[in-house]
C-alpha cells in the first residue's frame, strides 16, 4: 500500500487531500522567494511539483545529538508534515518512525531494493572510522557499513548539520572516536552539505524542496547551497554599519552592545561565517543570535569547535593565535590583539572563499 | 506575547520635496520596463520585494510612489493573501502570510491579472460537475437543494 502512494505525483497526493491550486501557488511562489530565486520561478517549481513523483527519502543517524531532527521538525516554511506527507516519502528515519528494531531495518532495506538508484539520503551526524567503526553501531552494523550500503543506491545525499557536514563535535580534538564527514567516504556521489548547529530548519526544508523540483542547487566550495550559504553573516548583520565606523561592544550587554554596537571585540565569527542567520532568522523569524546580544560562533563552517581559538576572542586575534605554538595560542593571541598581518590574512582568505564559491556558481550554471 | 523588532516604530526620514533615491529610482526604471514589454508584447513579470536591500523608508516611499488603485482583493488560502492594484494599472502589489499572519512573500507583479485570482479551467470542469452531481442527488430524492 504504501508503494501505491509513493508512486503518486506530488500533485496527486496534494489535491487528493483537498489542496487548492491557489494555495499550491502560494506554497510555490513563497518557496520561490524564500530559495532567492527568481520571482517568476515559482510557476516553474508549480509545473515541475505537479508532476513530480515524490522521491523516497532514508534519514540516517549517526554520531550526533538530535539536535538537526529537533531543528527539523521545528520548520514553518514549508512546514515539515506539508513535507513528509505531500512531497517526499520518508521511508526510514529511526528517530521518528513508528517502527523499531527489525521491522524499522527492513523499512531501509525495502526503500533501497524499491528506489535504487533514485532515493535521497539525508545524513544527520559524523561517522566513527577508529577501531574499525565499533563506537556506533546499529543493528549490529557499524555507521560507516550502513552509510556505505545506502549510499550506493543513492541519486544524491544531504548532510544535514555541520557534523555530517564536516564531523562537527565528535571531529573536534582530539577525536577519540576517529569522527570523519560524510564526504570522506562517499565520493562518488552529488553531495549537497546542510551546515550549522543546528542548520536553520527552513534552509534544511527549503534545500530538500529545491532538491525535488530543480535537482542540485547551485552549491560552493564546500558544497553548501549558494542560496543559503552565499553571504558572510557579516555581510547581511544589521550591526555591520556600527563595525564599518568603529564602534564595538566591549562587554556583554554594556551599552554599546544594547544600542547595537558590533560584537567583533567580543569574538563575534560572523565576518568569516556562511549562513542565512542574518536574514532567514531564528524561531520563525523573531531573531538570531547577534541580535540577542551574543556574537557568531561561526557553527556552519568546517572545524568550527577548533578553528580561531576561543569563542570569545575576536577573530584577528585567533587568526595569530593559529600562528603562534599551540600552547601559547590563546595568550599570545589576546595580547598582541588586532594586527595588520592578521587583517591581511583575513582578508585573503574572504577573497579566496569567495572566488572558490564564484567558481563553484559559475561551474553550475 | 513578547514583543518584536517589528514592534518597535521606527521613524521614516522624509526628505521631503518627493525627490526618491538611487535604489528607489532604479526599481521604478524596471517596473517602467516591465509594464512597457507587458504593453507591447503580453510579457508579465514580477519583482521580489524581500530580496531588495531596503530600508523601512524606502519600503514605504516606493509604497507612496506607486499609490494605490481600484482592485483590493483579500485570498483566505492558508493564510490571508492581499492582492492590491497600485496607482499604475497592471502593477499589483502581492502580500502572501501564513496562517499565524507572518510575511511569506512579498511581491510585484506585473501583469493583467495575477495569477493566483483567476480560477483554472480544471476548477470550473470540476466545480460543474459537482454541482450537476449534487443537483442530481436532491432530484432524484425530491428535495430542494
Amino acid at each position: 500500500m504504501t508503494t501505491a502512494i509513493r508512486e503518486q505525483t506530488v500533485g496527486e497526493v496534494l489535491s487528493a487531500n483537498g489542496v487548492s491550486r491557489r494555495t499550491f501557488i502560494k506554497f510555490c511562489v513563497s518557496t520561490a522567494s524564500f530559495l532567492a530565486l527568481a520571482p517568476g520561478m515559482g510557476q516553474v517549481i508549480a509545473k515541475q511539483l505537479l508532476k513530480t513523483k515524490r522521491p523516497s527519502v532514508i534519514y540516517l543517524s549517526f554520531q550526533e545529538c538530535t539536535g538537526c531532527l529537533e531543528s527539523l521538525t521545528r520548520s514553518y516554511t514549508p512546514s515539515v508534515e506539508n513535507m513528509i506527507f505531500n512531497m517526499i516519502s520518508l521511508d526510514y528515519d529511526d528517530t521518528l518512525m513508528a517502527a523499531a528494531g527489525k521491522q524499522s531495518e527492513e523499512a531501509r532495506d525495502a526503500a533501497i531494493k524499491e528506489n535504487y538508484g533514485k532515493y535521497l539520503v539525508v545524513v544527520d551526524g559524523a561517522v566513527p572510522l577508529g577501531n574499525g567503526g565499533v563506537y556506533n553501531t546499529q543493528g549490529g552494523k557499524s555507521a560507516v557499513q550502513i552509510l556505505r550500503d545506502t549510499a550506493k543506491g543513492a541519486a544524491a545525499i544531504v548532510c544535514v548539520g555541520t557534523c555530517s557536514s564536516y564531523g562537527g563535535l565528535p571531529y573536534a580534538n582530539p577525536n577519540p572516536t576517529g569522527a570523519v564527514p560524510v564526504s570522506d567516504i562517499i565520493t562518488d556521489k552529488p553531495l549537497i552539505n546542510v551546515p550549522g548547529c543546528p542548520p536553520i530548519p527552513a534552509v534544511i526544508t527549503s534545500t530538500l524542496v529545491q532538491y525535488v523540483t530543480l535537482g542540485v542547487p547551485a552549491l560552493d566550495a564546500h558544497h553548501r547551497p549558494l542560496a543559503f550559504y552565499g553571504n558572510t553573516i557579516h555581510d547581511r548583520c544589521y550591526r555591520r554599519p556600527y563595525f564599518d565606523v568603529g564602534k564595538f561592544a566591549k562587554t556583554f550587554d554594556d551599552e554599546g552592545a544594547r544600542n547595537g554596537w558590533c560584537l567583533y571585540e567580543l569574538g563575534c565569527k560572523g565576518p568569516t561565517t556562511y549562513n542565512a542567520c542574518a536574514t532567514v532568522k531564528w524561531n520563525e523569524g523573531t531573531s538570531f543570535p547577534i541580535e540577542s546580544g551574543h556574537p557568531c560562533l561561526g557553527c556552519s563552517e568546517p572545524s568550527f569547535w577548533d578553528r580561531n581559538g576561543s569563542f570569545y576572542a575576536p577573530l584577528a586575534a585567533g587568526l595569530i593565535g593559529s600562528l603562534a605554538p599551540a600552547g601559547e595560542a590563546a595568550g599570545v593571541g589576546a595580547a598582541v590583539g588586532i594586527g595588520a598581518a592578521a587583517l591581511s590574512r583575513l582578508r585573503s582568505r574572504a577573497r579566496t572563499q569567495s572566488r572558490a564559491a564564484e567558481k563553484t556558481a559559475s561551474k553550475e550554471d | 506575547m513578547s514583543a518584536r523588532l517589528s514592534d518597535i516604530p521606527v521613524k521614516i526620514e522624509n526628505s521631503g520635496n518627493g525627490t526618491v533615491g538611487g535604489g528607489l529610482i532604479a526599481i521604478l526604471r524596471e517596473i517602467s520596463e516591465m509594464l512597457e514589454r507587458l504593453s507591447r508584447y503580453d510579457d508579465t513579470a514580477a519583482i521580489d520585494l524581500r530580496t531588495l536591500p531596503f530600508s523601512p523608508a524606502d519600503y514605504q516611499r516606493l509604497r507612496e510612489f506607486l499609490g494605490s488603485g481600484e482592485v483590493e482583493i483579500t485570498l483566505k488560502v492558508d493564510g490571508t493573501s492581499r492582492v492590491r492594484e497600485t496607482g499604475y494599472a497592471g502593477v499589483w502589489w502581492v502580500e502572501h502570510r501564513n496562517p499565524d499572519n507572518e510575511l511569506l512573500a512579498e511581491l510585484l507583479e506585473i501583469t493583467n491579472i495575477p495569477e493566483i485570482i483567476v480560477t483554472s479551467s480544471d476548477e470550473i470542469t470540476r466545480s460543474a460537475s459537482q454541482l450537476r452531481e449534487r443537483l442530481a442527488l436532491h432530484s432524484a430524492g425530491g428535495n430542494t437543494p
